[in-house]
C-alpha cells in the first residue's frame, strides 16, 4: 500500500464520506443502539447507511442529494447500472450486493464492504429491492453468463481496436477513448440529467471497475438508466473479450502519489511545441486533482482529476508540459457568474448550467518565497502573509502571473507577468507548455534554483462544467526538483576509486603470493 | 404524497397482475395452441374512422444539425427539419395515435402473430408513432448501417437500450399497456419517436391525409383518445352498432 495521499483522503471523505459522515452523526445523535443490537436489520442499517442519500422512499431524493452528481440511484425505476442480466431487466440480488460492497468509482457511493458485514450487506440489499423495486421478485431475470476470460494477448487487444472502430464506440467515448466523441455532448440520463461518457484512459473513473471481466460485464449487458446499450446480440463472446482487452489497454496509469517531479536539465532552448523530441529526456509525472471544498460553493464534481506533468530546464528558464484530458475545448469565456457564493456545497439542483461555457483554464502555484526556513503556504491559493505564485493560463492563450493570498481574496494580477503559454486541444486532451524564468528579478516572484526542493500545486479549470473562479480543482502541494547536472568530477572521481583499489588490490595479492 | 401512493397501488396491481401470470418476465408470446384455446374473441365487424382536424399554424419545425452523420444529412437536400407537429395540406394533423380507450368487453385480444416494424432510416424512425399490442413482435431495423441505440423508455413495462452498429432487425415486445413510451437514440439526440402499447388492436394513427380508422369492433359504447406528442389528448365517446361505421372528428389548434 502506498501512503494515503491527504487530497485523496480528502476527496474519499467530502465526496465519497459526505452521506456516511451524515448517518454516522445522525445515528449517534439519535443516541441509536442499533450498533449494538444482535439482530440484524435490514430497514435500521438502510436509514442510517444509505437513506442520506438514497431516500427514505428510495426515491433517490435523500436530504444530500442535490448535491451528489450523479444522483444516488432512484430504486423506484427499478434501472440499475450494474447488472450481470440482459438489457432493461431488473439485477440479481448478487449483483446488488457487489455493487453495495465494491462502492462505485467517482461517485459519492462508497465501498461498503470492511464496514458492513456481509450479513448487514445481504440484510440492507434485501430491505431495499424487496421494499423499493418495482418487479422485484415476481420474475427470473434473463442472466448474461459471463464466461472465465481468455489470456489477453496482443493479438486480441488488436482485434479490440478493429471492435472499437466497428462498433462505432468512438461516437461517444472518443477515438482516444476520453469522452469526447461526436454525440457526447448531447448525452442524458434516465432523469434527463446530462450524463458524460467515461473517459475510458482514467482506469480510476470506470464505474463498474476496470478489470477485463467488468468491461466485458458493462458491454455486454450495457448500463440502464444511461445511454450505454448492451451490445450483447451483435458480438460474438470472442469479439467481447477482445473489445475488453482492447478498452482495458486504454487505461493510462493512475497518478503515483506523493512522487517528485524531476526537471531535466538541457543546454538547449526549451521546446515550446509538445512533440519536441527534447520532452522524452523528462520523465512524466501525474497528480490527482479534486474539486474545491474549502470555501463556498463547495465544489465536488470537477471536470479536470488528474494532470501529467514534465519539466525542463535550462540556464536561464524551466519550462513544465501539462497534460490533462477534457472532452470539450472551450476557448472563450461566454459564461456569467450566476452561483450563490453562499458558503455550502454547490446545489446541482439549483445549479444553473451557463448556456456558454467558461474558458478552460490551467494554473501552476508555486510559493512566492523559496528561502530556507520560510514555511509552506496554504495548499489552496496561499494565505495572507505568506503568498503563493500561481501562472494561470486561460484557452486563448492568455497566461498571467498572479499573487495569491487564499482563496477567499480574488488572486491579484502581477504588474510584471513573466509567465509564457501554448497550448493546443486534441482530440479530448490539452497539452500545456507554460514557462518562466528561474530568475525575473520580480519582488513578487520565488527564485528558481536547482537542486531545490521546490513546493508545486496544480489546479484547473474545465468551462463547460461551469467551472470559474473558486470552482475548480485543485491538487496539494507535490514537489519539484531541478535536477542538477552531474559533474564531470564525479565520474572523474569514482573512476579514480575503482584504479586505487584495484592498484592496492593489486599490491596485496602480489605481497600474499610472494 | 397522495401521487406516490396512487403510483405504489397501480405498482403493486401491475405486479400482481404479472405475478398471476406465472412470474415471466414478459407474458409468454401466444402461441397458436394458446390462441385456440383463448375464449372466441368477441370481433365484431364496427368501424371507427375520421379524421384529425388541425386548425391555425403549425410551430415552425426546429432544423436538425445532422453534420455528425454524413449518411443521414445527405438524404436531406433542403434540411432536415423536427416531427413534433406534422401538418398536413389539406388542414389535417399527422401522428396522431387514436385507441378505444374504454368500453370493450372484459377478454383477451388475440395477439397477431405478425410483427410490427420500426425502421431507422435517415437517422429518423419510421414510423414515428406507431400502436402495437402488449406482447406482439417489435422488429426494430436498422436500415442506415451506422451505429444506432434503441433505447424507449418507459414507465410501466420493462425498457432496453440495445447498440445496432450495422444494418439488422431486433426483436422485442412490451408485455404491458402503455400509452405512449417515448424513443430515443442517445447517439442521435434528435431521433424521437412514440409506441403506444394496448391490451387490444383497436387503434391507429393519423396518417398524411390526416384520417383514421379502427376496423373489427364489436358493438358497444367506446371512449375513443386521441394523443399527439405537443397538444395532449382529446376523447369522444361513440356508439357503434354491430357492423355499423361511426365517423368522429378531433380536432386541434395551432397558435
Amino acid at each position: 500500500m502506498s501512503k494515503p495521499n491527504p487530497i485523496r483522503l480528502l476527496h474519499y471523505l467530502l465526496l465519497g464520506g459526505l452521506g456516511v459522515t451524515f448517518t454516522i452523526v445522525s445515528g449517534r445523535a439519535g443516541g441509536s443502539p442499533a450498533f449494538a443490537q444482535a439482530a440484524i436489520d435490514g430497514e435500521t442499517i438502510y436509514l442510517e447507511r444509505c437513506a442520506f442519500c438514497h431516500g427514505e422512499n428510495g426515491d433517490g431524493s435523500g436530504p444530500v442529494a442535490r448535491y451528489l452528481n450523479p444522483r444516488p440511484r432512484n430504486f423506484t425505476l427499478g434501472q440499475f447500472r450494474f447488472r450481470t442480466t440482459a438489457s432493461g431487466e431488473l439485477p440479481l440480488r448478487s449483483d446488488v450486493i457487489a455493487i453495495v460492497k465494491s462502492g462505485v468509482n467517482g461517485t459519492a457511493m462508497p465501498r461498503w464492504e470492511g464496514v458492513l458485514s456481509d450479513a448487514e450487506i445481504e440484510a440492507v440489499v434485501d430491505y431495499l429491492t424487496t421494499s423499493f423495486v418495482p418487479f422485484w421478485g415476481t420474475y427470473d431475470p434473463p442472466i448474461i453468463e459471463i464466461p472465465d476470460p481468455p489470456r489477453v494477448t496482443a493479438a486480441m487487444v488488436e482485434q479490440g481496436a478493429q471492435q472499437f472502430q466497428d462498433l462505432q464506440c468512438w461516437k461517444c467515448h472518443g477515438d482516444q477513448g476520453r469522452g469526447n466523441g461526436p454525440s457526447a455532448p448531447t448525452l442524458t440520463d434516465e432523469t434527463d440529467r446530462p450524463i458524460r461518457p467515461a473517459d475510458l484512459t482514467k482506469a480510476w473513473r470506470y464505474k463498474g471497475g476496470s478489470d477485463l471481466v467488468s468491461i466485458y460485464t458493462r458491454f455486454s449487458t450495457g448500463m440502464d438508466g444511461s445511454p450505454m446499450p448492451s451490445f450483447y446480440d451483435v458480438t460474438a463472446d470472442e469479439g467481447r473479450w477482445a473489445l475488453a482487452a482492447y478498452v482495458q489497454s486504454l487505461q493510462a496509469g493512475e497518478p503515483t502519489e506523493d512522487s517528485v517531479l524531476q526537471a531535466a536539465f538541457v543546454s538547449e532552448v526549451l521546446p515550446t511545441n509538445p512533440d519536441d523530441p527534447l520532452w522524452e529526456q523528462a520523465d512524466p509525472t501525474s497528480y490527482y486533482l479534486t474539486g474545491q471544498v474549502i470555501v463556498g460553493p463547495r465544489w465536488q464534481t470537477p471536470g479536470v482529476d488528474a494532470v501529467t506533468v514534465r519539466a525542463l530546464y535550462n540556464s536561464a528558464d524551466l519550462a513544465l508540459l501539462v497534460e490533462w484530458n477534457d472532452p470539450f475545448e472551450d476557448p472563450e469565456s461566454g459564461g456569467v457568474e450566476l452561483l450563490p457564493e453562499d458558503g455550502t456545497y454547490v446545489d446541482l439542483e439549483s445549479f444553473p448550467v451557463p448556456a456558454e461555457p467558461f474558458a478552460d483554464g490551467l494554473a501552476v502555484q508555486i510559493p512566492a518565497q523559496l528561502a530556507e526556513g520560510v514555511a509552506k503556504p496554504y495548499f489552496a491559493w496561499g494565505q495572507p502573509g505568506n503568498p503563493v505564485n500561481l501562472w494561470v493560463w486561460r484557452a486563448g492563450d492568455q497566461v498571467q502571473e498572479f499573487t495569491g493570498t487564499g482563496l477567499t481574496a480574488e488572486p491579484a494580477a502581477q504588474a510584471s507577468s513573466d509567465v509564457a503559454a501554448t497550448a493546443s486541444w486534441t482530440d479530448g486532451r490539452y497539452r500545456l507548455i507554460i514557462s518562466r524564468p528561474l530568475a525575473t528579478g520580480d519582488p513578487e516572484d520565488a527564485t528558481i534554483q536547482p537542486g531545490q526542493f521546490i513546493p508545486i500545486a496544480f489546479q484547473a479549470w474545465d468551462g463547460s462544467k461551469g467551472e470559474a473562479g473558486t470552482r475548480l480543482s485543485l491538487s496539494s502541494w507535490n514537489n519539484l526538483v531541478l535536477a542538477q547536472p552531474t559533474p564531470i568530477t564525479a565520474y572523474l572521481y569514482g573512476g579514480l576509486a575503482v584504479v586505487v583499489v584495484g592498484a592496492g588490490e593489486w599490491w596485496l595479492y602480489r605481497r600474499v603470493r610472494s | 404524497m397522495l401521487r406516490r401512493e396512487a403510483g405504489l397501488l397501480v405498482f403493486l396491481g401491475v405486479a400482481l397482475a404479472l405475478a398471476s401470470c406465472g412470474g415471466g418476465a414478459e407474458p409468454p408470446a401466444p402461441s397458436a395452441e394458446d390462441q385456440e384455446s383463448l375464449p372466441p374473441a368477441a370481433a365484431g365487424a364496427g368501424t371507427i374512422s375520421g379524421v384529425i382536424n388541425f386548425s391555425g399554424t403549425a410551430p415552425e419545425a426546429d432544423p436538425i444539425l445532422m453534420d455528425a452523420e454524413a449518411i443521414c444529412a445527405e438524404q436531406y437536400p433542403d434540411g432536415a427539419f423536427g416531427e413534433t407537429v406534422v401538418a398536413n395540406s389539406n388542414g389535417t394533423l399527422q401522428n396522431v395515435f387514436v385507441y378505444v380507450k374504454e368500453g370493450l368487453p372484459d377478454q383477451e385480444w388475440p395477439v397477431s402473430s405478425e410483427g410490427v416494424l420500426l425502421d431507422q432510416s435517415g437517422c429518423r424512425y419510421h414510423p414515428h408513432v406507431l400502436g402495437i399490442q402488449a406482447g406482439q413482435t417489435l422488429i426494430i431495423r436498422n436500415s442506415d448501417g451506422i451505429l444506432h441505440n434503441i433505447h424507449p423508455m418507459p414507465v410501466v413495462n420493462r425498457p432496453f437500450n440495445l447498440g445496432q452498429p450495422v444494418e439488422m432487425d431486433s426483436e422485442k415486445s412490451f408485455a404491458t399497456p402503455e400509452v405512449m413510451i417515448p424513443v430515443e437514440c442517445d447517439v442521435h439526440d434528435w431521433m424521437l419517436g412514440y409506441i403506444g402499447v394496448l391490451s387490444h388492436p383497436f387503434f391507429a394513427v393519423s396518417g398524411s391525409d390526416g384520417s383514421f380508422s379502427i376496423s373489427g369492433l364489436p358493438a358497444g359504447n367506446y371512449v375513443v383518445e386521441a394523443w399527439h406528442e405537443l397538444y395532449g389528448t382529446q376523447t369522444i365517446s361513440v356508439s357503434v352498432a354491430e357492423g355499423g361505421t361511426e365517423q368522429i372528428e378531433f380536432t386541434y389548434a395551432g397558435s
